[in-house]
């Protein structure tokens, strides 16, 4: 194809500009949204043989993602879910847990948030796997404290792939372990997370239900 | 329970074998999983039932109609009540006392064989008179009658590992035994002797091992081992068995497959014996369970057997005090070819307090 000499200009700016655009597109964190993931709990109790494990499927939220070289960097992380996903196979247990753990003593039940930022986790060229203690803080009842969670990213072309464990301190949010005819819960509960995302276009960042712009 | 994240039966029952008496975050637990639902609350100012809050006890009620037939067979139709009066009083310092008397209209006799003389069944019976002594949580020893620890808790003592294994509702021999028990494991062991009730050639001794644990550590895998060596006039036979109790969600899997060697001392006989069962079942509510079921039991020659069993369960719990469940399926004999369909229906009562 022969283009008229007086359109050359313009298209070899076009050109240079979508070249120029696509180098500063790269240099910045891509935009991974939660496709799916799950969130899980442990807790033990003073009688041996009863622990209590909940699990959601409700998990929301994204994440600013770059590999920077043998290091993956995470900025703007959110992560929430709403407390009435969780769920622990006894209904009972549920009004429980979020009678006694998530409402506040305004009777709100707020959700769950993880937030995090700007922090580098190493990577494995080889593998491709990024794994680190990664501060954030966690919001339960709307009382917002630092928790480290130790978290391995897997990623694959624009997917990824997340697995996180944390343990939580009752006494952290002032909330009292609970107590059932005897039977009380610890005072330290184990969360384990796992979620996938995909990268997304920026420009769709706005719209994420994590709230990254 | 599996489903739910218990591993054994320590957490909801008083005693840690299972069955009897639930404890009080089992009467809990009982209440929040039926129909009607809701916190359970004790009742207060019963002193003299009682004894100060010292002891426990219940009424249970279990009635059964049945239908079955076999192949060119009449229709039988057999209704049943049993009864039970259910006590644990605690004595102090670690100790309790355990009795169960059991009534019933019409005894549920399993066939008499050769290797394993019928029971003696009588319409009046104390199938658990126990002293139990736990010094602290995570272990228990028991002197006195019960039933064995066994492998899977099954309350249908019709199925193949527990009527061809001695554990019905008439083996209650004298026993001692120990509990252990941590966050996934338990082991149990035992030794027993004649309770003085049985026939004569079925007095049997022996001793045996039910041991246990939770592969995954969220009480709902558990791989069990039990193991049981008997002697009486007959002979002596030796169970080993395994079992699994899994829960996914809303639905679990009861798993056993026991081989018991017999050896008949006055023939000089050995022979065989494998006994499957497995249940898959899922809770559609949390009082509402249906289940399906297939067992297997094979015996050897001289003796030669090829059972299989297929059932399926609709049970209701429809407050902690009722529970209502019908249960179809068809037993096929592979050596006859004969078929014998049972429908029961079942509806179970007691006393909470």
């Amino acid at each position: 194809m022969h283009l008229h000499s007086s359109m050359r200009t313009p298209v070899l700016a076009l050109t240079a500009l979508t070249a120029i655009l696509t180098a500063a597109d790269s240099a910045r964190p891509a935009v991974v949204a939660v496709d799916s993931g799950s969130v899980t709990f442990d807790v033990g109790t003073n009688i041996s043989a009863v622990s209590v494990h909940g699990k959601s499927t409700g998990v929301r939220g994204s994440v600013r993602a770059k590999k920077d070289g043998a290091q993956l960097r995470l900025d703007e992380v959110t992560v929430s879910l709403a407390v009435d996903t969780l769920a622990t196979g006894m209904s009972l247990r549920d009004e429980h847990m979020k009678k006694y753990i998530f409402t506040t003593s305004s009777n709100q039940m707020p959700e769950l948030r993880f937030t995090g930022g700007n922090y580098a986790c190493p990577m494995d060229s080889a593998t491709g796997e990024a794994s680190c203690s990664f501060p954030g803080n966690l919001s339960i009842r709307g009382i917002e404290k630092p928790l480290s969670i130790w978290l391995k990213v897997k990623s694959s072309g624009s997917s990824y792939r997340a697995v996180g464990d944390g343990v939580v301190k009752l006494s952290d949010y002032g909330i009292e372990r609970p107590s059932q005819f005897g039977v009380k819960c610890a005072a330290e509960v184990k969360i384990h997370i796992e979620i996938q995302g995909k990268e997304i276009a920026v420009e769709f960042s706005s719209r994420l239900p994590g709230g990254v712009n | 329970m599996i489903r739910l994240g218990y591993p054994n039966c320590v957490s909801c029952h008083v005693s840690p074998q299972g069955g009897g008496l639930l404890n009080l975050y089992g009467r809990g637990i009982d209440q929040a999983q039926s129909l009607r639902g809701g916190e359970y609350r004790p009742a207060e100012r019963l002193g003299f039932l009682t004894a100060g809050n010292r002891a426990d006890q219940d009424l249970r009620a279990v009635f059964s109609s049945q239908l079955t037939t076999t192949t060119n067979g009449p229709l039988l139709n057999i209704n049943r009540g049993r009864f039970f009066f259910r006590n644990v009083t605690m004595i102090g310092k670690g100790f309790r006392v355990t009795a169960i008397v059991d009534g019933e209209t019409d005894p549920t006799m399993r066939k008499a064989k050769s290797y394993d003389p019928a029971v003696r069944p009588g319409l009046v019976l104390l199938s658990a008179a126990l002293l139990q002594y736990r010094p602290r949580e995570g272990f228990e020893l028991a002197v006195g009658r019960d039933a064995l620890p066994q492998g899977l808790i099954i309350p249908d003592q019709t199925t193949f590992i527990k009527a061809r294994n001695r554990f019905g509702y008439y083996d209650v021999p004298s026993q001692a035994k120990a509990f252990l028990w941590g966050k996934r494991w338990m082991f149990s062991p035992f030794a027993f002797a004649p309770s003085g009730r049985e026939t004569r050639p079925a007095r049997e001794s022996g001793g045996g091992l039910v041991a246990e644990y939770d592969i995954l550590g969220k009480g709902k895998t558990v791989v069990g081992f039990n193991g049981l060596r008997g002697y009486d006039r007959v002979g002596q036979r030796t169970m080993t068995g395994v079992y699994t109790r899994l829960g996914f969600g809303s639905w679990g899997v009861l798993a056993e497959h026991d081989i018991t060697g017999r050896h008949l001392a006055a023939k000089d006989l050995r022979f065989g014996q494998q006994a499957t069962y497995v249940q898959g079942f899922r809770y559609f509510r949390e009082w509402l369970i249906t289940s399906a079921i297939v067992e297997r039991l094979s015996v050897a020659k001289p003796y030669q057997e090829n059972l299989w069993a297929f059932k399926g369960e609709l049970s209701t719990r429809i407050t902690a005090n009722w529970t209502v469940g019908i249960r179809a399926g068809a037993q096929r004999d592979f050596r006859t070819g004969s078929i014998s369909p049972v429908v029961t229906l079942q509806v179970a009562a007691k006393t909470v307090r």
